[in-house]
C-alpha cells in the first residue's frame, strides 16, 4: 500500500520540531521582551491619560485649524463644520477634546467622509513671545472623503416585505454634502418603485437635513385586493441630533390611484380612482433605547400629526394623529421586558376617508397571531381598515440558558392586543373611546428571536386568545422579519 | 401519518377562547342617498348593483329617472329593466326605502378590474355570496341568454353594436369630446370629484388619466393594436413631451391622426348601416333577441343625442330618419319609467 500524500503524523512531527526550535533560555527571553513591550505601552497610555487629566484645565491657544485633503469641499461648508474649533481661540484641553469630537461628528453625520484622522501639532513659541502656561496648538484633520459616485444592488427586508433594489448615489456633488440618490426597487409588495432623492444640510448645519424626493411607485394592497399607484414629490426637513429628541416636518404632494384588482367590496369600488393629496405633517421622536430592533433598556416616544387638504384641488381632506410609546427594561439579569402601545385616529372632513389613508393593523410585526392587516372592519373578505386604533404588547425577551451573553438568539414570550374601528361621527369622544377600549383582539405567542444588526427575525408559536368575527387569525407558527415590532 | 393526540387537538381548536361579533363598518348602517331600480320583488333571491361611470337626469312624464351616460351601461340598464320587469332607476334612501334592493352606483373606472364599466354586482341573499361581472362578461351573458344563436341577423347586428358602435363612441371621446378641455363635459361624462377640476394642472392630470384608460375599453387597444405600435422615439421625443405637458391630448400626433382616420372610416360605415339597423329594429315582429338589439341601438342613439351634440358622430345621424329614430329611442325607454 502506498503511503498517503499528507501524513498527519508527519505534520505533527514538523510542528513539534518548530516548538522545539527555541531553547528554554530563548523562550524566557522572548517572554521577557513581550512583557517589557506591554509594560511600555501601558505606561505610555497611562502617561497620556494622566497628562490629559492633570492638564484638563490647561489653557490651549488654537492658532489655526488645518484640514488636509479638503479639495472636494466648499470653503463655506468646511468652515461651518469646524466652527466648534474656530469660534474660540482659547480653550481648555478637556474642552478641546470635546470640540474635536464635535467636528468629527459633524463630518460623519453629513456623510462626506469615509475616514478621518486627527492630530495635534504644537506651535513653537516665538523667541520674542511672552512666557506663559498656554500651549499653542494646531489641530490637523486628515480626511478621506467619500467616493463621489457609487452604485449598489441588493435586497431589503422590511416589515413583512422583501425586495431587490439598484441604487445610484452621487455624493457631495457641490462640496457641501449635497447628495442625489436614484433608487429602483421591485419586491413582494412593491411591484415597482422609482425614486429620485436630493438631500443636503440646511445652511451647512449637519444636524438639519433638507430632503426632496420625486417618486413613482406601484404597490400591492393585498388586504383590499387592489394596487395603489403613487406619483408625487415630498420635501422633508428633519433633525439628526445625538440628543434623544428629534423632529421632522414633511410637505407631501401626491397623485394616488387605487386600482381594484379582484375585490368585490363596495368600499373598494367607492375609493377606487384618482386622489390628489397635499399634506403637511410634523413628527416628533424621543428615543433613549440602546437598540432600535431589540432594546434592553430605554424609552421611545414618537408622535405624528398630519393635515391633508392644503389646497382646494385636494380630494383627501383629513387630520391624522398617531403615537407610539415603548419601554424596555431589564427586570432581572437575562430577562428584558418590552412594552409597547400604539394608537391613532384619523378624522375625515369629507364623508369618509379614502382606504389608502386608513389605519390597518394585525400581523407578525404588529398584533401577533393575526394575519397581516386583518383586524378591523371587513367587507367581502377585504380588510377595509379603520379610522382609530389602539394596539399594545408586552414581550419578555430572555437569554437562552447555557449560551453566551453576546448570543443574538433570544427566547421570546409575548402578549398582544389590538382594536381597529371605524369612526362614527355621530358618537361623542367618550363613546368612541369606550368602544376603542373594549373587545380587544388578543394573541399570545412564544418563540425564538434572532437579532441581526440589520433586522430582527422572529419565529413564534402563536395562538389567538380573543378575536372578532372575520379577523384573519393565525394559529401555530408565525414568522416575522422587520425593524419595528409591537 | 402522524396522528395528533385528541387532547392536543381539542385544546388547539378551542382557541380563540373568546369570540366577539364582527366590527361593523360605518357605511353599513348609514342612510345615504342611492339610486334604485323600482318594482323589485321583495322576496327575490338575487339582488344586483350596477356600477356605472356617471348618470344623468331625464324626465319621463314628470318622473325623474337617472340613466348612465355610457351607451353600453344604458343598454345594460334597459335590458335589466326589460328582463326583470323593473322600472328605471331613481333616487332613494339606502336601508330605508324598500325599493333599494336593486341599485345603481357611480364609481370610477378603476373600480373595475378591466377598467371598463358597467360592472354588475350580483348578491345571492340566500347563499350570502357575491359575484362581480365585468363589462365583457355582461355582453357574453346577454348574448347567450337571449337566443341569439337562433337569429343570425340579430347576432350579427348585436356584434356590430358591441364593437363598431362602441368603438365610435370611444373615438368620439378621444378625438372630439375630451380634447375640448371642457371640465363641465368631463363632469357630465365621468364620476369625478369637483376639487381637482378646479385647478388647471390637476384637471390635466385627471384628463390624462382618463385618456390613458379609454383605449382599454371594449378591447379597443387590442383590436386596433397596429395604431398603438409607437417606437420609443415617437413616445419620448422632446417635442412630443413638451406637447404632452401642454396640449389636451396625451397621444402622439401620429396616433391622433390614426384615430381621426379610423373615426372617419367607421363613421362612413355607420352612416351606411344606420337605415338598415333602424329598419331591422323597428319592424313589427319583435323576437327576444331583436328586442335586445333594439334596446342597445336606442341606448346608443340617446347617448349620442344627449352628449355628442355638434360632433361628427351626431352629424352622422342626420338624415331623413333622424327625427323618427330619436323619437323611437326615447319612446322605447319610456316603457320602463
Amino acid at each position: 500500500m502506498t503511503p498517503p500524500l499528507y501524513d498527519d503524523s508527519l505534520i505533527d512531527k514538523l510542528k513539534s520540531n518548530t516548538d522545539n526550535k527555541l531553547s528554554e533560555d530563548e523562550k524566557k527571553l522572548a517572554e521577557q521582551l513581550q512583557a517589557k513591550s506591554n509594560l511600555a505601552q501601558k505606561q505610555s497610555r497611562q502617561f497620556i491619560e494622566d497628562l490629559l487629566k492633570e492638564n484638563a484645565s490647561t489653557p490651549i491657544n488654537l492658532k489655526a485649524v488645518q484640514v488636509n485633503n479638503a479639495e472636494s469641499f466648499r470653503d463655506g461648508f468646511l468652515k461651518s463644520q469646524i466652527t466648534p474649533l474656530t469660534e474660540r481661540n482659547l480653550v481648555t484641553l478637556d474642552d478641546l477634546s470635546k470640540r474635536i469630537d464635535k467636528v468629527g461628528e459633524n463630518l460623519t453625520k453629513s456623510g462626506v467622509v469615509e475616514n478621518m484622522f486627527v492630530s495635534l501639532n504644537p506651535v513653537q513659541r516665538s523667541i520674542f513671545g511672552r512666557q506663559s502656561n498656554t500651549i499653542n496648538l494646531i489641530p490637523i484633520f486628515n480626511l478621506a472623503p467619500v467616493r463621489r459616485f457609487y452604485a449598489k444592488t441588493g435586497t431589503n427586508i422590511g416589515n413583512g416585505e422583501g425586495d431587490g433594489y439598484i441604487q445610484f448615489n452621487l455624493r457631495n456633488i457641490f462640496g457641501g454634502a449635497e447628495n442625489i440618490i436614484f433608487d429602483a426597487i421591485t419586491g413582494t409588495r412593491t411591484s415597482s418603485s422609482y425614486l429620485l432623492n436630493y438631500n443636503q444640510p440646511v445652511f451647512n448645519h449637519a444636524d438639519y437635513i433638507w430632503e426632496s424626493t420625486i417618486y413613482s411607485n406601484l404597490k400591492k394592497f393585498e388586504w383590499i385586493k387592489s394596487e395603489v399607484q403613487v406619483k408625487g414629490f415630498t420635501t422633508r426637513i428633519y433633525t439628526q441630533y445625538q440628543l434623544p429628541f428629534n423632529h421632522e416636518v414633511v410637505f407631501e404632494n401626491s397623485w394616488r390611484c387605487l386600482i381594484n384588482k379582484y375585490a368585490k367590496s363596495l368600499e373598494v369600488f367607492h375609493s377606487s380612482g384618482d386622489d390628489i393629496k397635499s399634506s403637511l405633517a410634523y413628527n416628533f421622536k424621543y428615543d433613549t433605547r440602546d437598540n432600535a430592533h431589540l432594546p434592553t433598556s430605554g424609552q421611545l416616544f414618537r408622535m405624528g400629526f398630519e393635515y391633508s387638504g392644503l389646497f382646494n384641488f385636494n380630494t383627501s381632506n383629513f387630520v391624522k394623529c398617531a403615537f407610539e410609546t415603548q419601554l424596555a427594561k431589564t427586570i432581572i439579569p437575562s430577562h428584558t421586558l418590552i412594552s409597547t402601545i400604539k394608537a391613532g385616529i384619523i378624522y375625515p372632513f369629507n364623508n369618509s376617508n379614502n382606504l389608502i389613508d386608513k389605519f390597518y393593523t394585525g400581523g407578525p410585526n404588529d398584533v401577533r397571531s393575526f394575519n397581516l392587516n386583518s383586524l378591523g372592519p371587513k367587507s367581502e373578505n377585504c380588510s377595509i381598515g379603520g379610522d382609530m386604533f389602539l394596539n399594545g404588547g408586552v414581550s419578555i425577551v430572555s437569554r437562552i440558558p447555557n449560551t453566551s451573553k453576546d448570543s443574538n438568539f433570544r427566547l421570546h414570550n409575548c402578549l398582544n392586543w389590538g382594536n381597529l374601528l371605524p369612526l362614527d361621527k355621530g358618537n361623542t369622544f367618550n363613546e368612541s373611546f369606550k368602544k376603542l377600549m373594549s373587545d380587544f383582539s388578543i394573541g399570545y405567542g412564544f418563540g425564538l428571536i434572532y437579532n441581526h444588526p440589520m433586522a430582527r427575525f422572529e419565529l413564534n408559536f402563536v395562538l389567538p386568545i380573543a378575536a372578532h368575527e372575520g379577523d384573519g387569525m393565525r394559529k401555530g407558527i408565525q414568522y416575522g422579519v422587520g425593524i419595528s415590532f409591537l | 401519518m402522524l396522528q395528533i393526540p385528541p387532547l392536543v387537538k381539542n385544546v388547539f381548536d378551542s382557541f380563540p377562547l373568546r369570540k366577539y361579533g364582527p366590527v361593523l363598518n360605518s357605511s353599513d348602517q348609514s342612510n345615504e342617498d342611492c339610486i334604485c331600480f323600482g318594482q323589485a320583488s321583495p322576496n327575490a333571491e338575487n339582488q344586483f348593483i350596477l356600477a356605472v361611470n356617471q348618470t344623468f337626469e331625464y324626465s319621463i312624464n314628470d318622473k325623474v329617472v337617472l340613466l348612465p351616460v355610457d351607451p353600453h351601461a344604458l343598454a345594460c340598464t334597459l335590458i335589466l329593466c326589460h328582463k326583470n320587469k323593473l322600472t328605471l332607476p331613481r333616487k332613494c334612501i339606502k336601508n330605508k326605502d324598500a325599493k333599494s334592493a336593486n341599485s345603481m352606483i357611480k364609481v370610477n373606472y378603476h373600480a373595475s378590474p378591466d377598467k371598463m364599466l358597467p360592472m354588475l354586482v350580483e348578491n345571492n341573499i340566500k347563499l350570502q355570496t357575491r359575484e362581480v361581472r365585468s363589462s365583457e362578461s355582461i355582453k357574453r351573458l346577454i348574448q347567450s341568454d337571449n337566443s341569439f344563436e337562433n337569429d343570425p341577423i340579430a347576432k350579427l347586428i348585436n356584434q356590430m353594436l358591441d364593437t363598431e358602435l362602441y368603438d365610435l363612441w370611444i373615438l368620439c371621446l378621444l378625438t372630439e369630446l375630451l380634447p375640448n378641455h371642457d371640465n363641465e363635459k368631463l363632469r357630465r361624462l365621468f364620476y369625478l370629484d369637483d376639487s381637482p377640476l378646479s385647478n388647471d394642472y390637476t384637471a390635466k392630470l385627471i384628463t390624462r388619466s382618463i385618456y390613458n384608460v379609454i383605449p382599454c375599453w371594449n378591447n379597443f387597444q387590442v383590436r386596433y393594436s397596429e395604431l398603438f405600435h409607437e417606437s420609443l422615439g415617437d413616445k419620448f421625443s422632446w417635442k412630443e413631451l413638451s406637447e404632452l405637458l401642454n396640449v389636451e391630448s396625451p397621444f402622439s400626433r401620429e396616433l391622433r391622426t390614426s384615430f381621426s382616420g379610423l373615426y372617419s372610416e367607421l363613421l362612413a360605415n355607420f352612416k351606411r348601416k344606420i337605415p338598415l339597423i333602424y329598419k331591422y329594429t323597428s319592424s313589427q315582429e319583435l323576437t327576444k333577441s331583436k328586442s335586445i338589439v333594439a334596446l342597445k341601438f336606442y341606448s346608443f342613439v340617446i347617448i349620442v343625442d344627449q352628449f355628442a351634440a355638434g360632433t361628427n358622430l351626431s352629424k352622422s345621424l342626420e338624415g331623413p330618419i333622424r327625427e323618427t329614430l330619436i323619437k323611437d329611442a326615447y319612446e322605447a325607454i319610456q316603457k320602463y319609467a
